[in-house]
């Protein structure tokens, strides 16, 4: 037997780790935010000395580094700024699976000034030009659960 | 180079559950407090703050989660922002490193961790090793009863005096109005109570799940001077890290701290610790810890823990006050321990610290913790 032969190639083991380990986020001023899933709204925080409206919400202006109070509904409709789809397996919290997704990624400038991602249902990226209006389509009430993703996805708005 | 590291400024929040602020609440309250004590906010014209060091456990905010908030809270958006997931009084030995190595003049150092967020044994866990401690379930309670059962053998130490330090540290709390455990409880009742991880009970070890953050801002010489005019300087430290496997150690005694206390005595050029020191903050997650580290910190000889205690040398009035706070058992978060230690220091040094003064304070001793065991350590010496 060769040296080449008798070389073998690196072993690996697959440890499978079933770990059931719960977290309990205190939501403290987010409050407001999750809320506003629940009731299908988009909430920002808006600084009070530059005007930026952020989401997710801070508590201080990264910019400004001033404390913010006031709270902004962003609305359901936003500008694209820019779409593309991703070909490898994205995690989907929902399952604990990952998948490849049809859909695009898209970038939304919201009416309430704050810049937003998402998934898409229109699939030809040809339709998707920098400008078009797009709307949130969210999931049933019964199902959301105060996070981001109770927006299933951003549709065209039909004209 | 520096020649001196100061500390100008510390603020601590009240260390309970926190369950009705989000992080970034904590770490707005306790950050606002020190610039507010010395003016300063970052800047990158040299007129501020130049830098900040952030301790903290990245499994306590959700996978990969703790650090993200940071940085903006705090009003370091794009400044130098070093992260350490270990004990804060490694932080606050980075933060003196960035000063003395001339990389900056004004370092903002913050501890922050929210227990409550999830289960502490089941993160520890995940602090072993994958193929074997973390198979069997291990996590750092059980090594620290390992090592307190290891420690009681080898040296003779009892019970009694390990529940000596419940009561000596839960009676020093009461003048500290920060912590929630402080009582008046007695040795009898530590013994009575229930076993965690034998030989230790539920009474000897620290509190969970407790909340909280420290911030500090640490300058160079001439800086702390202007900012201040009751700098504590940082004469001394030491970090060392020992075997992580419990197996490769001998339990009972703790080389790593050993090393660690020498390298700041060195530094700051004690020779007699124990004469030389006015108080000792010493992380005591678990009783029998206090013992073990101030034998590893040559606050006594190896295996004299309990006659220190016995003694009463420890005490509030006694020769070296060891926690007078009330220290970890009095309800202290992890990471933010040994950064905790550090501020206590700092009260005492500045003779701020109310009914837990140590009168005429001048020399005191932080330690921080980490890993099963204490696998690692952290000392850093103080003077007014």
């Amino acid at each position: 037997m060769t040296t080449a032969e008798q070389k073998q190639e690196p072993e690996f083991i697959q440890y499978k780790y079933p770990r059931t380990q719960h977290y309990w986020h205190a939501l403290g001023y987010q409050t407001r935010a999750v809320e506003g899933f629940k009731q299908g709204k988009i909430m920002a925080t808006k600084c009070s000395k530059c005007g930026r409206a952020m989401v997710p919400p801070r508590i201080v202006c990264p910019e400004c580094y001033v404390e913010v109070t006031e709270w902004v509904d962003q609305g359901q409709r936003g500008k694209l700024v820019a779409a593309f789809k991703i070909g490898y397996p994205m995690y989907d919290r929902r399952t604990g699976e990952s998948q490849v997704w049809d859909k695009p990624v898209v970038a939304v400038q919201m009416e309430g000034g704050a810049l937003l991602d998402g998934w898409c249902s229109e699939t030809d990226l040809d339709k998707l030009k920098p400008g078009l209006l797009l709307e949130a389509v969210w999931r049933p009430e019964e199902e959301r659960i105060g996070a981001y993703d109770d927006v299933l996805h951003w549709k065209p708005v039909e004209k | 180079m520096a020649d001196r590291v100061g500390i100008v400024a510390v603020a601590q929040t009240k260390f309970d559950q926190k369950r009705e602020e989000h992080l970034t609440e904590t770490l707005v309250h306790v950050t606002k407090d020190v610039m507010g004590q010395t003016g300063l906010e970052f800047k990158d014209d040299g007129t501020g703050i130049d830098s900040t060091v952030v301790a903290s456990q990245d499994y306590f905010g959700g996978p990969g989660g703790i650090h993200m908030h940071y940085a903006y809270t705090v009003g370091a958006y794009r400044r130098p922002d070093e992260r350490v997931e270990e004990d804060g009084a490694f932080a606050v030995a980075y933060g003196a490193m960035q000063i003395l190595s001339g990389h900056h003049d004004v370092v903002l150092v913050v501890g922050h961790i929210k227990e409550s967020v999830c289960s502490k044994n089941q993160v520890e866990n995940l602090g072993l090793d994958h193929i074997y401690g973390r198979k069997i379930g291990l996590d750092f309670v059980a090594a620290a009863g390992m090592q307190a059962m290891r420690y009681q053998h080898k040296y003779g130490i009892t019970p009694e005096q390990c529940a000596k330090v419940v009561v000596k540290n839960r009676t020093n709390g009461k003048n500290n109005p920060l912590v929630m455990y402080a009582n008046g409880i007695t040795v009898e009742d530590v013994l009575k109570s229930e076993m965690v991880a034998d030989p230790i009970r539920v009474q000897e070890a620290k509190p969970v799940p407790v909340d909280g953050a420290v911030a500090m801002i640490l300058a160079c010489e001439d800086k702390a001077k202007k900012l201040t005019n009751k700098p504590v300087w940082i004469t001394g430290m030491g970090m060392c890290y020992d075997h992580h496997e419990l197996g490769y150690r001998d339990l009972a005694d703790c080389d790593s701290l050993v090393s660690a206390a020498q390298m700041a005595y060195k530094m700051a050029g004690i020779k007699e610790p124990a004469k030389e020191l006015n108080l000792a903050e010493v992380s005591d997650h678990y009783a029998y810890q206090e013992l073990l580290w101030s034998e590893g910190l040559g606050l006594c000889g190896k295996g004299e823990g309990g006659k220190l205690i016995d003694k009463g040398t420890t005490s509030m009035g006694g020769e070296l006050p060891v926690n007078p706070s009330g220290g970890l058992l009095c309800g202290v978060p992890l990471i933010v321990a040994g950064m905790q230690r550090v501020a206590e220091c700092v009260l005492q040094l500045r003779g701020e610290a109310g009914g837990r003064q140590v009168s005429g304070a001048k020399t005191a001793l932080a330690h921080g913790v980490e890993g099963p065991a204490g696998q690692l350590h952290c000392v850093i010496t103080l003077e007014k």
